[in-house]
C-alpha cells in the first residue's frame, strides 16, 4: 500500500479552499444531506499590519459556560446535591460545537429565566446540605451573623466570578443578602439564598471573558492573563472553573510563563475530570452518541439498547486508547481488538460475551478500527440501505478536514431503479456519481473512499451479498491509498493519511477555543500543532498539553 | 420518567400549596387581566402562531380545488374538514428566496430573508438572516403581555444537514439570535406557568437582584467589543423579559398544573401526538390568560430523520419518504405522513376553536400560519410554497376562508419536479398578517439591493383579508 507524502498533504490542508461547486447531478436518495461538518475557516486574511510575526490570533471575548461546565462548576461550589438540581439552557451548536454557538449566538430570550430557576433551586439545595459550601465558607453554620454575609461575597464570589470582587460590588451583593433576610423576617438562610442567586444569575459567572492584555511588541495579539488562561484551561481539560487556590496562584502571576502552564495541564489531565471532559469533545467531534433509525422490518435486531450498545464501543474504545493505553491515536483508526458486550458480539457474529470486554476483531470480516464500527457504519447509512456518500464524505468530513461543497440547487435527489438488470449499490454509485463527469467531481472524493466499507450493511453487520444476492465487490483503487481491498486496508490508509491527526488538531482546537481554526492567520502556530503532536507519537493527553501552552491557546486577537 | 397526566386533569389541575391564582372562568380573566383590556377596545388581543412541518407536501393531493370563496378541500386537507370556514388557504405562490441549497432556502417562507453566511467550509451550513415573523409580531406585542413569545418543539430530531441556525429555528430575532423550540411540555409550562406559583412571594425581591445583574453587564460590556456587546444586549433582553414576567400581576385565570411530561423518549419512539397535543394545550391555556400573544411550534424539522413511528407504515425516517416518490403511492407511508401532520394540525385548531373568549373562540382571535420547507418534498421545490392560515385575527382575514391561487398546478407536474406554474411572492403572506399587528408596516423580509428584488415584500396579500 501506498501513502501519499506528508508534506504535500500539509500544504494542501492548509491552503484548501473549498472547490468551486461542482454542478453534479446527485440521484442518490439523499443528495441535501450528504456533507456535514469539517472544513475549515475562511475568513479572509488580510495579512498582518503590524508585529514581528505574522500570526494574528482569532478574537477574544465572552463565552458562555456550556452545559456541563455550569453543572460541575455548581458542583465544585455547592456539592453534588445542588449539581443534580441545577439546569442550564440548551447550548445551540455552531459549526459542529457548541463551544463555537456559545461565543457567537446570543443567549435565548429566556436564557436569565432558565438560570434564576437553576440558581433558586441550587440555593435551597445548597443551604440544605451545606457541607461543600461550608468548606469554602464556614461561617454559613458556624456564624451566621451578618459579617458572614460579607465573607461570602467575597470567597464564593472570587471563586464564582472567577475574580476578586470590588468593593462596591461586595457591598451590592450583601445589599441582596439583608434583602433578602428582611425578606425572610430576619432568617440568616433567606439572606443568603438570594445572595446566592445574586452571584449565580451575573453574567460575571454565566459568561468567561478571554480578552487579554495588548501585547506591546505585536500589537494584534493578546496574551490572556492569569486567571484568564487558568479558566480556559480548566473549563476544557477539567470542564469546569477552577477552584479558588488555583485562581489565587493564578492573580499572582504563577502562571506567566508557559513552563508553568505546561505543569500546570499536566496537573488537570492527571485529574479523572479530564475523561469526562475529553469525552464532551468527541461526543461533538463525532457525533455518534445518537443514531439515526432504522427500518425495523429490515433490522430486527435493532433497538434503542442495541444503538447506545453502538456509541457505547466507540467511548469505550476511546477510553482504552487515549487514557488506558495513553497510545496512538492512530489505533482509533485501525485497531485490530474492540470492546463489545453481548448485543454487539451478536451483531457481528461473535461468541456470546458476559459484561464488556475487549475482543481480536474477527479476520474473516476485515474489521478494523472506527470505520468498521457498527456507530460508524449505522450513523452514516440509511434506513434500509447503505450510504456510500454519506460514509464516504463523514470520512472526508471529519477525519480529513476535507470539505466537499453542498449539491448544486437542480440535484435529484432520489435514488433511480436500477436501470436494466438488478445491480450492487456500488455499481448504481460508480454508473450515476462516477461517470458522468459533473457528478463526479465531487463524489470522487465520497462514494470511492466507502466501496471497501459496503462488506458492512446499514448497522454495521458482516455481509459479502447484498440483499438481492449480489456479490459485493469491495476493491477499490484510491489516489494516494493505492489498492483497497477490504475495510481493513482502508482503515490503515486512512490512519496513516497525515491529514487524519492534523484534522484532530483542527478540531480540537475548535473545540477547546469556540472558534474555527484560521489557516490564513494562524498557519505557522497550527503546523507546530500538528508537529508537536506527530513527535509526541500521537498521543491525544500529550496533544492536550501542546494545544493549552500553544500561542493558538494562549492569546487571543481585540475583542469581537 | 414522570408520568403523564391525561388532558383532563391537566386542564382543570389545581396545583398544591400557595398557587397564585383564583378559580376565575376565562371569561372574567380576561377582563380583570389586564388593567386596560376594555378601556381601549384595540388592546383586544389577537394572537399569532407559526406552526411548521418538515420535508414538503405532495402538492397535487395538498393544494385545493377552486378558488376564492369557493373551494373545497383536497384530500390532503380533509383532517381540517371541521375547520374549513376558519381557513385561507395560499397556494401556487413562490419562494423567492435567492440562493438555494435544498431545504434552508424553505424557511424564507416565516421571514422574507434569504438566508445567510452559507457554506462557510462546511457543505451544509447557514443562518437565518432576519426576524422571523412570529418575532416581529412579539415585539408589536410584547409591552402588553408578560412573555413576548413562547417556542415550542414537538420531535426532537434535528436536521444532520445544517451546521447553522436556519433549519433548528423557526423562530429567530435576527442572525445569530435564534429562538430555540422548548421539546418538553414541563420545560413550557415552566416558562409560561412557573413563575407564577411561587410558594411565597418573592418576586420583588428578584426584581431587585436582577436590576442589580444589570450593573454587571455594564461592567462586562466596557472589556468587550461590537459583536459581544449585541450579545449582552440580548442578555439585557433576557433579564427584561424575566422581570416583565416577574413584575406581571399574577394571572386571575386559573393556572394549568405541570404536565410532567418531559418528552425524553428516544428519537424513533417520540410520543408525538401526545406532545403535540400538550404543547397545544399550554399555549391555548397561556392565550387564553394573555400571558403571550405569540407562539411557535416547530413539528419536525426539515431534514431531520427520525423514524415517526406513530405513523401507519412508518419503519423509516420521515425525511427518507420525502424523498422516495415510491412511498408516495396511495396509502403509503409519506402519504400518511400528510394525513397524520394535518391531522395534528387540526388539533391544534381545533383547541383554539373550543376555548371560549368575551368575544367570540380563541381561533377567532387568532392567526395561525402553517407551512412547510418546500412544496414537492423530494426535490426540495419553492415554487408554489404552501401556506395554510387558520383563524380570522378578530375579522382581519376573509371568514369563511378562501382558496387563493393564481393559477392551477400544471397538469404536466409529476411527482420529484419542481410544481409550476408560480408566481407571486409568500412574504405577501407575512406582510398581511403583520398589518394585522401593525396597520403602517410597509414592508417584511430584505429590502431591495443585494438580490435585486429579493425575497422580502412591500404588498401585502389583499385577497386574503377580510
Amino acid at each position: 500500500m501506498t501513502h501519499a507524502s506528508g508534506a504535500w498533504l500539509k500544504v494542501c490542508l492548509l491552503t484548501l479552499v473549498s472547490a468551486a461547486a461542482p454542478g453534479c447531478k446527485d440521484p442518490e436518495g439523499d443528495g441535501d444531506d450528504e456533507v456535514d461538518d469539517g472544513g475549515t475557516a475562511t475568513d479572509d486574511g488580510t495579512g498582518d499590519d503590524g508585529g514581528e510575526d505574522n500570526y494574528i490570533p482569532p478574537p477574544g471575548g465572552m463565552r458562555r459556560l456550556l452545559d456541563y461546565q455550569y453543572l460541575n462548576s455548581i458542583e465544585l461550589m455547592f456539592g453534588p446535591e445542588a449539581a443534580l438540581i441545577a439546569s442550564h439552557p440548551n447550548d445551540l451548536p455552531l459549526h459542529g460545537y457548541t463551544s463555537i454557538g456559545s461565543s457567537d449566538l446570543s443567549p435565548g430570550l429566556d436564557s436569565v429565566e432558565l438560570y434564576e430557576f437553576s440558581a433558586l433551586a441550587v440555593a435551597d439545595t445548597a443551604i440544605a446540605n451545606p457541607t461543600t459550601l461550608a468548606a469554602l465558607v464556614p461561617c454559613i453554620s458556624a456564624d451566621q451573623t451578618d459579617a458572614c454575609y460579607t465573607e461570602v461575597a467575597e470567597t464564593l464570589g472570587h471563586l464564582a466570578w472567577r475574580r476578586p470582587l470590588n468593593p462596591d460590588e461586595v457591598a451590592s451583593v450583601v445589599e441582596t443578602a439583608l434583602a433578602g433576610k428582611a425578606w425572610g423576617e430576619g432568617d440568616f438562610n433567606a439572606g443568603l439564598k438570594y445572595q446566592l442567586v445574586r452571584l449565580l444569575i451575573s453574567p460575571h459567572f454565566i459568561y468567561t471573558t478571554e480578552v487579554g492584555v495588548q501585547d506591546p511588541d505585536e500589537p494584534e495579539e493578546f496574551v490572556l492573563t492569569g486567571p484568564e488562561i487558568v479558566t480556559r484551561m480548566s473549563l476544557l481539560l477539567n470542564g469546569r472553573i477552577p477552584g479558588l487556590d488555583l485562581l489565587g496562584q493564578a492573580e499572582a502571576g504563577a502562571y506567566d510563563d508557559v513552563a508553568a502552564l505546561e505543569e500546570l495541564a499536566r496537573t488537570m489531565i492527571a485529574a479523572p475530570e479530564a475523561q469526562t471532559a475529553l469525552a464532551e469533545f468527541f461526543g461533538e467531534y463525532l457525533d455518534v452518541g445518537d443514531l439515526p433509525g432504522k427500518d425495523t422490518e429490515t433490522f430486527p435486531l435493532y433497538t434503542d439498547a442495541l444503538a447506545d450498545s453502538m456509541s457505547e464501543e466507540t467511548n469505550r474504545m476511546l477510553q482504552d486508547i487515549i487514557w488506558a493505553k495513553d497510545t496512538d491515536f492512530r489505533t482509533f483508526l485501525d485497531a485490530d481488538y474492540t470492546i463489545i458486550n453481548d448485543q454487539l458480539a451478536a451483531l457481528y457474529g461473535l461468541a456470546p460475551v458476559n459484561g464488556w470486554v475487549q475482543v481480536a476483531l474477527p479476520n474473516a470480516q476485515n474489521r478494523a478500527g472506527f470505520l468498521t464500527q457498527a456507530a460508524f457504519l449505522a450513523r452514516n447509512s440509511h434506513a434500509q440501505t447503505n450510504s456510500t456518500t454519506r460514509r464516504g464524505n463523514y470520512i472526508q468530513q471529519r477525519f480529513l478536514c476535507f470539505s466537499v461543497p453542498p449539491p448544486p440547487v437542480d440535484v435529484v435527489p432520489q435514488l433511480p431503479e436500477p436501470p436494466g438488470e438488478p445491480m450492487t449499490l456500488r455499481d448504481l454509485m460508480e454508473l450515476i456519481h462516477l461517470e458522468e463527469e459533473s457528478c463526479a467531481q465531487c463524489h470522487q472524493y465520497m462514494d470511492p473512499m466507502a466501496f471497501p466499507l459496503e462488506n458492512y450493511d446499514a448497522i454495521g453487520a458482516f455481509r459479502t451479498v447484498e440483499p438481492n444476492g449480489l456479490p459485493i465487490d469491495p476493491v477499490v483503487e484510491i489516489d494516494g491509498y493505492g489498492l483497497l481491498e477490504n475495510g481493513s486496508d482502508l482503515a490503515a490508509s486512512v490512519a496513516m493519511d497525515p491529514r487524519l491527526t492534523d484534522c484532530v488538531v483542527n478540531n480540537l482546537v475548535r473545540f477547546g477555543r469556540g472558534r474555527l481554526e484560521d489557516p490564513q492567520n494562524e498557519p505557522d502556530e497550527l503546523i507546530e500543532l500538528y508537529d508537536q503532536f506527530e513527535a509526541a507519537n500521537f498521543r491525544v493527553q500529550e496533544m492536550l498539553v501542546h494545544f493549552v501552552t500553544s500561542p493558538l491557546f494562549r492569546q487571543v486577537g481585540a475583542p469581537k | 420518567m414522570r408520568k403523564h397526566l391525561k388532558r383532563r386533569t391537566f386542564l382543570r389541575g389545581v396545583l398544591g400549596g400557595g398557587v397564585a391564582s383564583l378559580a376565575l372562568p376565562p371569561l372574567d380573566a380576561m377582563l380583570n387581566l389586564s388593567q386596560s383590556a376594555f378601556a381601549d377596545g384595540s388592546s383586544m388581543p389577537t394572537r399569532y402562531v407559526s406552526w411548521f412541518w418538515g420535508n414538503g407536501i405532495m402538492p397535487d393531493m395538498w393544494e385545493p380545488t377552486g378558488v376564492g370563496a369557493n373551494w373545497q378541500l383536497s384530500p390532503h386537507l380533509m383532517p381540517l374538514a371541521a375547520h374549513k370556514d376558519y381557513l385561507n388557504v395560499i397556494t401556487g405562490l413562490d419562494n423567492l428566496c435567492k440562493e438555494q441549497i435544498t431545504h434552508h432556502e424553505g424557511m424564507t417562507v416565516w421571514s422574507g430573508y434569504t438566508m445567510t453566511d452559507i457554506g462557510q467550509g462546511q457543505g451544509f451550513f447557514s443562518n437565518t438572516a432576519g426576524p422571523t415573523i412570529d418575532h416581529l409580531i412579539s415585539e408589536l406585542t410584547k409591552s402588553q403581555v408578560a412573555i413576548s413569545g413562547i417556542h415550542t418543539g414537538v420531535s426532537k430530531a434535528q436536521s444532520p444537514a445544517d451546521y447553522g441556525t436556519t433549519m433548528h429555528s423557526l423562530s429567530s430575532r435576527g442572525l445569530l439570535q435564534p429562538n430555540a423550540a422548548i421539546t418538553s411540555p414541563s420545560a413550557v409550562w415552566q416558562a409560561l406557568f412557573g413563575t407564577f406559583v411561587e410558594p411565597k412571594d418573592d418576586r420583588e425581591l428578584r426584581i431587585s437582584i436582577l436590576d442589580a445583574t444589570k450593573q454587571d453587564v455594564a461592567t462586562l460590556k466596557s472589556k468587550l467589543g461590537a459583536a459581544d456587546k449585541l450579545r449582552l444586549d440580548a442578555h439585557l433582553e433576557s433579564v427584561a423579559a424575566l422581570q416583565t414576567k416577574l413584575s406581571t400581576a399574577a394571572p386571575v385565570c386559573m393556572l394549568p398544573a405541570d404536565p410532567n411530561e418531559e418528552n425524553s423518549e428516544s428519537l424513533n419512539n417520540e410520543k408525538l401526538t401526545l406532545i403535540h397535543n400538550l404543547q397545544a394545550d399550554l399555549i391555548a391555556y397561556a392565550f387564553n390568560c394573555d400571558l403571550t400573544r405569540v407562539a411557535t411550534l416547530l413539528f419536525i424539522e426539515g431534514a431531520a430523520e427520525p423514524t415517526l413511528t406513530e405513523i401507519p407504515g412508518n419503519d423509516s425516517s420521515w425525511h427518507e419518504y420525502s424523498h422516495n416518490t415510491n412511498s408516495w403511492d396511495p396509502g403509503g407511508p409519506f402519504e400518511n405522513g400528510q394525513l397524520f401532520m394535518m391531522s395534528r394540525l387540526a388539533d391544534f385548531i381545533g383547541r383554539l376553536k373550543s376555548t371560549d373568549e368575551i368575544d367570540g373562540t380563541l381561533l377567532d382571535n387568532t392567526i395561525l400560519m402553517a407551512s412547510s420547507d418546500c412544496s414537492d418534498g423530494s426535490v426540495h421545490a419553492i415554487t408554489r410554497h404552501p401556506i395554510l392560515l387558520a383563524g380570522h385575527g378578530r375579522g382581519y382575514l376573509k371568514h369563511p376562508g378562501v382558496h387563493f391561487q393564481p393559477s392551477a398546478l400544471s397538469n404536466l407536474y409529476g411527482y420529484g419536479e419542481w410544481p409550476g406554474p408560480s408566481s407571486g411572492n409568500t412574504s405577501d403572506v407575512l406582510l398581511a398578517i403583520l398589518n394585522r399587528f401593525d396597520p403602517r408596516a410597509t414592508w417584511v423580509g430584505e429590502e431591495p439591493g443585494q438580490f435585486g428584488q429579493g425575497a422580502g415584500s412591500g404588498t401585502p396579500l389583499a385577497d386574503i383579508l377580510a
